[in-house]
This record gives C-alpha cells, structure tokens and sequence, in this order.
C-alpha cells in the first residue's frame, strides 16, 4: 500500500472527483481543498508529498498558494504541479516564476498526469 | 439653406447697400455691425455663417477683427473688403485666416461670386468634416466590438475549458477500465467521444490562437534562426504521419542562405500546419518539397530582405475558385472528402496571421490533380551572429531522453568576465576545447556571445556529468584560451534529468542557478 499524500486544489467538484478517482486507485492518499486559502492551510497542516493546484480560485489565487509555500523552507520541497484553464504564455512564465514544477493546461491526458504524478513522488 | 451673414463696416451708405443687395438675392440673412466690436459681441450671441468686413475702422481695424474671430469662432469665414491701394493689407488679412478678399469700389456680381463659392467651399468642408466623423465613430464603434469579441473569445476559451477536462478525465478513466471492465460497442463510442473532445479542444486552441493574432495580442519573440535547421526539425516531426501515407518530406536549402528573424515556435507552427495540411491532401506515395531560397532586391545580387519558404505537394490540389478563400476562417473546399478527417478550419488562416506578424506574405498556387505550393516570405536577419534556437533543441532532445528513459544533463559554461570584453575567438576556442569533452559533436547548443555562455546537452547521467565537467575543466586549464597564457575563468552549472530535474524549465533554471554559486 501506497502512503504517499496528494493534495488536489481546485474548485470544480466535478474535475476533482476525475482526478481523485485515478490517484486512489493507485493507492495515494487524496486530500481536497476547494479554495486558495484551504488550500495553504491544509499543506501546512498536513504537509502532502505532492500538490495538484489550479490557478484561479477562491479566496486566494493558485499563484500566491505556489509561492507561499514555494518560498517557505519547511514546504519548498513539496512538488507542485499547476492545473489551469489559462493557457496564455505569460500564465505559463508567472506560474514558473513562482517555483511551481510543471504546467499543465486543461484539457490534460489523464495517463500524462500519472505519469508525472508518479516519477515526482517516486524522485 | 439660409447663409447668416455679417456685414461689418463704418460707413452706413455701405451696410445699407450690402444689406439690400444681398437681401434681394435670396438665401442670405443679413445682420450688420458698425465696428469690430460689435461685430465680435453679434458673433458672441449667435453663430456666422460669415462675416465680410471692411479694412479700415476707427478702433478695431479689419485686420484685428479677422485675428480675433480666426481665434474664437474658427469655424465662421471672413472675406476683408478692401481698397485698390491696401492689397498687401488684404494678403495678410488671409495669411491670418481670411478665406478671400474683394476690392472697393465693390463690383456686386464679383462680390456675390466670391461669397457664394467661399461658402460652398465650407460647405464641402462641412460635409466632408461630418463625413470623417462618422466614420470615426463608427470606428471607434468597431473597435469596441473587435476587442469585445477577442475579450469573449478568451473567456469563453478558459470557461468552456475546465468542464472539457472533467468529460475528458470521466471518457479516459472509463476507456483506461479502471472504472470495470468495458465492451467493444462501449469502448467504440467511448473513443468516439475522446476524438471529438480533442477535437474540440483543438477549436478552442485555435480560435483564442486566431483571436490573439488578429487583435494584435499575439507576442512574438524575435530571434535569429537558421532556417535549414527549423526546417529540418519540423520536418522530422511529421515524417511520422507521412510515413503512414507512404508520403516522402524532401528538404531543399541551398547553403549559404542567410538566417531569419523571427519566433521560433511560431515559425515551427507555420511550418507544420503547412506540412501537415500537405499530408492531409496528398494520396497515398506521393511527395512534399520543402524549399527556401532569398528573394533577391537588390541588383548587386546580394541578399533581399526577405526569404521565401516554399511547401510544395503532388496532392489533390485546390480548386482554382476557391484559392482566394482558403485563407479565410473556416473556409473548406466544399465537396472534399477530407473534410471529415480534417481539422478546424482555421489552420491557414492563422498560419497567414503569423506570417503577417513578421511582417511577411503568404500566396498559393494550385492545380487541381496535380498539388499545390504555398509559399511565403519571412525577413532576413540583421544581426551578424545567429543564436541557434536554443529552446527548440532542448524542447526536442528533452522529449526524446523522456520518451527513450535516457538520462539528460545540461551544462551552461560562462566565461568570467573581467572588465574586458571577450573575444569571440576566445569563445569559439572554449567551444572546440569543450566539444572535445563531449560526447557528441553536435552538443554544442548555444552561444552566447552577449553573456559568454555556452550551453551543451549530454546524454549522460548525474556520475557521467562529472566525468565530463572535471574534463571540460581540466582541459581549460591545460590548454589555455589566451595566447598570453594567463587561463580564462570560466563557471560551470549543470543540471541532470531525471535524478535531479523532472521538467525541462527546472533543467535548465537548476542548471543557471549553479553558474552563479
């Protein structure tokens, strides 16, 4: 069994639900926060191996998330991987800039996303 | 239309006589002053068409009054009425804004002539001013429809993204039968649905594409680049589908050719919506010709500005009614079997919004049965040195180490400077030197001359990175770069995929990061 922790960060119940569904049946642990600020709280708290984040969000927007965590040495290690319907090349280079690792524009294939979901974790 | 005119004069017998004269004529409403002062306190209370003014009055002169209402009420003519013997005077009465002047003793049907053609005069003006207004108003109109349009476009892109991937995510997780098992009708119309959600997505790409492109939105990162090389590398990528159709890609450069300045990627983009179009409608074994040549412009023979790309197929070629509208949105030759196989209508029309946006042009040529050959123009490099498409070669050998599970490093050598500027010998030395380190010949990526770097990639892992970096440091120091002795400093970064990077922005971000510590 499979221990690793996965925070997904978005706030379409539907998407989320798609994205969960996979990753548990891998056996990783789903945590969920459907707003920025949960968001931030929960990786704190819980400290997840990985993070699933979208861009725009309630409360507190994917970006400031990514680089508060991004720029704390406690979590900087943490992986995260932006999920975002914005798919502008100046989205791209702010979500960079911010430390994020990948940049991932929706529609997604799910099997890329497992793939890097896995070699992250498995790093 | 009754013209209001203002008779402005000291002498009575004068007012009276132009007031009645143009009164009888008809079409005139006559109002009189008797001196410039209130002639200007007439003009405060209520709009001219016209003043028509004698030159000399006590106080105000003509002279001043025509200064004065050129200044206040521009849109009002004046006409001086002076004597034989002060011409100069009525010269500059219309140097200062009079529209014409007439001679006393007064010649009546000179005098009306003169009035009538000064104000049909304005009146065109008038009418033209009207004109032009409208039309700005109703390009400014258009203009908030235009940027409303790409406004909603891009929305409507993000909006209708998300839910896309929700039904993207559910159709793959059922086709991948992680949800239980599923039977061949089901998985058919599953993979039915996946291809139309591609599709789809594909529509949205590239109307926000277009969108960008025609609102001027689109960015585009200038650089040199050798066209062989682009040209080369695109080509490369479709011969796979080619080669499903048994369709052979030639490539045709003359060397020498000058490089070409433009964005990379988009040029990539151009290239493989014509390619892939060629493809799409050339029949099974037949051929696609990808040349360049310069267009010449100037006599000596040199090179022109400009640089023509030419792809060329033995495909169904295009109707000859339909060449001027294929480079519209949406535009497909009706009645083509392709049509269901092909995309969204939209390709050539961005390809030629990204020609146009370096400033080049796009034309085609066609003969139904025997193919078709596109041909467009993109501006030739200013710059002496080129900067050989960094990016694009990373992006590929990224792809290619990720797709084979080989490891990948990258090192970015800098040469430290101090003060002096360094030489590009000394450079292309440090570049044989560290060629010789490497295990490939063509490893040697880019250089920099404006910040001395050199980038290399390597298909070596995290122990074979140092093997490589102790060499390439040894061998600066053996083997000095400048002829004094006096060995360069340089620093070496670099950055290994997968044991320490995943992705190819963290490669070569880590790999920068090391140079300066």
């Amino acid at each position: 069994m499979n221990s690793k922790k996965i925070l997904i960060v978005d706030d379409e119940v539907d998407l989320v639900e798609t994205v969960r569904f996979p990753l548990e049946m891998e056996g990783y642990r789903v945590l969920v926060s459907y707003n920025g600020e949960d968001a931030l709280n929960q990786a704190r708290k819980e400290n997840p191996d990985l993070i699933l984040l979208d861009l725009m969000l309630p409360k507190l927007d994917g970006y400031k998330v990514c680089r508060l965590l991004k720029f704390d040495d406690r979590y900087k290690h943490i992986p995260i991987l932006m999920l975002t319907a914005k798919t502008q090349e100046k989205d791209k280079t702010l979500g960079m800039e911010t430390g994020a690792n990948e940049y991932i524009t929706k529609p997604f294939e799910m099997d890329d996303l497992l793939k890097k979901v896995k070699a992250y974790l498995n790093k | 239309m009754e013209n209001r005119v203002l008779v402005v004069d000291d002498e009575k017998e004068i007012r009276a006589f132009l007031n009645k004269a143009l009164s009888r004529l008809g079409g005139f409403h006559v109002e009189l002053a008797e001196s410039g002062e209130e002639a200007l306190h007439k003009l405060e209370k209520e709009p001219f068409d016209l003043v028509l003014t004698d030159l000399k009055m006590p106080k105000m002169d003509g002279i001043q009054l025509i200064t004065e209402i050129a200044k206040s009420k521009p849109e009002t003519l004046t006409i001086m009425m002076t004597g034989h013997g002060t011409i100069d005077s009525a010269l500059e009465a219309m140097k200062l804004g009079a529209s014409d002047y007439i001679t006393k003793p007064l010649n009546l049907d000179e005098m009306i002539l003169r009035l009538r053609k000064v104000l049909e005069e304005r009146q065109r003006f008038v009418r033209l001013k009207d004109f032009a207004d409208q039309l700005e108003k109703t390009n400014q109109e258009l203009r908030k429809i235009d940027s409303m349009k790409s406004e909603f476009v891009s929305v409507a892109s993000h909006e209708l993204r998300t839910p896309l991937a929700a039904i993207k995510n559910a159709v793959q997780l059922m086709l991948s039968g992680k949800t239980g098992e599923i039977n061949e009708n089901q998985e058919r119309f599953l993979s039915m649905a996946e291809r139309n959600i591609n599709r789809l997505t594909n529509i949205l790409n590239d109307l926000l594409n277009l969108s960008r492109i025609e609102s001027g939105k689109i960015q585009l990162r200038f650089e040199n680049i050798e066209l062989k090389d682009i040209v080369e590398l695109a080509a490369s990528s479709l011969r796979p589908h080619a080669d499903v159709k048994a369709i052979q890609i030639e490539v045709e450069i003359p060397e020498p050719l000058p490089a070409i300045y433009g964005d990379q990627e988009k040029i990539v983009q151009i290239l493989t919506n014509l390619v892939g179009n060629a493809i799409k409608f050339t029949p099974d074994g037949g051929k696609i010709l990808i040349s360049g040549k310069p267009l010449s412009y100037d006599k000596k023979g040199g090179y022109g500005n400009m640089v023509a790309i030419s792809v060329k197929d033995t495909g169904i070629g295009i109707p000859a009614e339909h060449l001027s509208a294929i480079f519209e949105k949406f535009h497909q030759v009706e009645g083509s079997l392709h049509r269901s196989v092909s995309g969204t209508g939209l390709g050539l029309a961005i390809t030629k919004g990204l020609i146009e946006a370096h400033q080049g042009k796009i034309l085609v040529e066609s003969e139904v049965g025997k193919g078709s050959t596109f041909t467009f123009t993109l501006p030739v490099s200013q710059g002496e040195r080129r900067d050989p498409h960094f990016r694009f070669i990373l992006d590929k050998e990224f792809h290619q180490a990720q797709e084979n599970n080989a490891p990948l490093t990258l090192f970015l050598i800098q040469v430290v400077d101090e003060g002096d500027e360094v030489k590009e010998v000394l450079l292309s030395k440090l570049e044989e030197n560290v060629k010789q380190c490497l295990c490939r010949k063509a490893d040697i990526l880019l250089r920099r001359e404006k910040e001395k770097i050199l980038a290399a990639l390597c298909e070596a892992n995290l122990e074979g990175a140092q093997v490589i970096r102790q060499r390439i440091e040894e061998g600066i120091q053996k083997h000095p770069l400048e002829p004094g002795g006096a060995s360069v400093l340089i620093k070496v970064g670099t950055a290994t995929y997968p044991e320490e990077v995943l992705s190819k922005e963290e490669l070569f971000r880590l790999a920068k990061e090391r140079l300066g510590g």
